[in-house]
């Protein structure tokens, strides 16, 4: 069977099993377990795809998507352990499953007009960055996700839903969507940076999108930090922006 | 020889009683050789807490017999009133291996699944032990017991859910902050329901508290009783910019807490999440707060139908524990810890198994 179709499966299996323990109020190794195998899987599935291009493997829409699952899934390893955020493990297998799924589209998986392009280690840096940004914002956006409905839960007094006991407290999530919203800055920042001494900078769609993402952002976090801003407008900001950002990464 | 156990507790005592017959550990060492002499050498160990007092005995003498001996000693302390003895309830043989089980469990506490009953148990039985007061059979019905009390907890949900509005709203701001330990809290209202949630709050952690009431010298006392400061009641509004968690108590007829309160702080607090807890009938807080979507408001019916909730939920998990502790010791659930065994349930009686 296709590496992506274990990958799907896999995913799609977890995340039915981690709404399902959620739903009865239970945790389990076993969906621990099932993140860290879909992980083990997208890291040797972009690997493989390295291999075969002997470079950073960006050389679709497709493997975009599969190095930005790769991405979310680290930063879920991450944070679920640092934040006690384990619960985010419900949103980022669907996220995973359909990153994939989309990768699988025929029109996203043509290769690049720049596909075949010198190696240079100062553009798989910046490569490299830009998708591990695009990875934090991501994870950023799942918790900004489960905040809504957290917010929505408590707003409502609508206690009988059945994930509510589960979900982590909002100062727990607000404080992971901050620093989130900070890593994926600082990595887009770095990436960016390096972007400019390449000579392709100046004529790349996708170098242009980061850009206008870095901007975005930053206004984000300058406001954030200035004024403040509510929770709720905050997630719906990352989420929106977030969505903008894959919806134009898809359709270059 | 036989298991015997002799008590009373909240469910029939008032607390007036109680406290009459509850005895301290350094009571127990100054009357251990009438406890001895009573239960003709027998072992035992002494449960004493504010809601129930519990003698648990190994001992040759019969039930009846020994609750006589027991009626002649309070006598002799000057505790014993002849409207006593309907309070107390004797339980033998096997029934107080599962009158234990459900007492461990929290299944016979006055908050269904309550859990500062496993220490008062467990210090209990540890006194007890030291001053070699039990035996071998005493020592396997309380580790029995305790691995008993322990499976009904972890294997049920008689302890999850909250069962009073106190806890309830504990949980709502903590299910907002996470950690109360850093938690600004303002009590609005020196009454006794802002008195109870304050203190669950800080059993959670919280640590500072500011205390407004009309009454300054209420404020004043709440304050020291919580460790926190008092304020008067013109300057709450001058402090609603530095809280995180309001608790609204007062005796006002109209809404004290008005959207307008909270639009002049928002950008002060920089929009960070503001938890209010409104106890007060009528209520304080106008419901239009809820509009600025970083305050969460909850009032009093919102808690209290939140701990029946919990109440209902508990009460569920009942029948499973029972089942647990039927499954150990392979008999059937009793229907009330309070009823005087009859004779037949003392010849079916059968420690030995465990």
């Amino acid at each position: 069977m296709d590496l992506t179709f274990i990958i799907i499966l896999l995913a799609s299996i977890g995340s039915g099993i981690h709404w399902n323990l959620a739903a009865n109020n239970k945790s389990s190794l076993v969906s621990l377990i099932i993140v860290l195998c879909t992980f083990f899987l997208v890291t040797y599935q972009v690997y493989i795809r390295g291999q075969a291009a002997q470079q950073c493997p960006i050389n679709s829409v497709q493997e975009l998507l599969i190095f930005i699952s790769w991405s979310i899934l680290l930063f879920y390893l991450v944070i679920g352990k640092i934040y006690r955020l384990s619960f985010l493990g419900l949103l980022t297998l669907p996220a995973v499953a359909l990153f994939e799924v989309l990768g699988l589209i025929p029109s996203l998986q043509m290769a690049f007009p720049s596909a075949q392009r010198a190696i240079n280690p100062i553009l798989e840096w910046h490569v490299f960055l830009l998708l591990l940004a695009y990875g934090a914002l991501g994870q950023a956006a799942l918790a900004g996700v489960l905040f809504l409905q957290l917010h929505r839960v408590l707003k409502k007094s609508n206690f009988s839903n059945r994930l509510f006991s589960q979900m982590p407290p909002i100062g727990r999530l607000s404080e992971a969507i901050k620093r989130l919203l900070w890593l994926g800055f600082s990595l887009l920042t770095i990436g960016i940076i390096l972007g400019f001494k390449l000579d392709y900078a100046a004529d790349s769609f996708k170098f242009y999108l980061a850009c206008g993402t870095w901007v975005s952002y930053f206004v984000l976090i300058i406001v954030d930090k200035i004024r403040g801003l509510p929770l709720k407008l905050m997630s719906i900001y990352v989420l929106a922006l977030y969505i903008l950002n894959l919806i134009l990464l898809v359709s270059i | 020889m036989q298991l015997l156990c002799l008590g009373i507790s909240y469910q029939n005592a008032a607390v007036s009683v109680r406290e009459k017959f509850a005895i301290s550990n350094k009571q127990i060492i100054e009357c251990q050789e009438s406890f001895k002499s009573m239960t003709d050498q027998g072992d035992f160990v002494i449960l004493s807490t504010c809601n129930r007092v519990e003698y648990y005995i190994y001992s040759r003498v019969s039930l009846n017999e020994l609750f006589e001996r027991f009626v002649n000693y309070w006598k002799e302390q000057n505790l014993w009133h002849s409207d006593d003895k309907n309070l107390f309830y004797q339980i033998e043989g096997s029934q107080v291996f599962e009158h234990l089980c459900s007492v461990l469990s929290g299944m016979d506490s006055m908050v269904l699944g309550e859990t500062e009953i496993v220490k008062q148990v467990k210090d209990a039985y540890h006194f007890c032990l030291e001053q070699k007061f039990t035996g071998k059979e005493l020592n396997q019905l309380f580790q029995k017991s305790f691995s008993v009390g322990k499976k009904i907890r972890t294997q049920t949900q008689i302890q999850t859910g909250q069962v009073s509005v106190g806890s309830v709203a504990v949980d709502l701001a903590a299910k907002i902050f996470g950690e109360l330990s850093e938690q600004k809290i303002m009590i609005i209202g020196a009454g006794d329901n802002s008195r109870v949630t304050a203190q669950s709050l800080m059993s959670r952690g919280a640590q500072s508290v500011i205390v407004s009431n009309r009454s300054h010298d209420k404020a004043v006392d709440l304050a020291e009783h919580l460790g926190g400061s008092a304020i008067r009641f013109d300057d709450w509004e001058a402090t609603l910019a530095q809280v995180d968690i309001i608790i609204s108590s007062t005796g006002s007829p109209h809404f004290v807490i008005e959207p307008t309160h909270i639009e002049k702080v928002r950008k002060q607090r920089k929009y960070k999440e503001l938890c209010i807890i409104d106890l007060a009938i009528p209520r304080d807080v106008n419901p239009a707060v809820t509009e600025f979507s970083e305050v969460y408001l909850y009032d009093m019916d919102t808690l209290s139908q939140l701990a029946d909730k919990g109440k209902e939920h508990r009460q569920k998990q009942l029948i499973k524990a029972k089942a647990i502790i039927s499954e150990a010791f392979d008999i059937k659930p009793k229907q009330a810890p309070n009823q005087q065994s009859s004779p037949d349930s003392l010849a079916a009686s059968n420690f030995n198994t465990l």
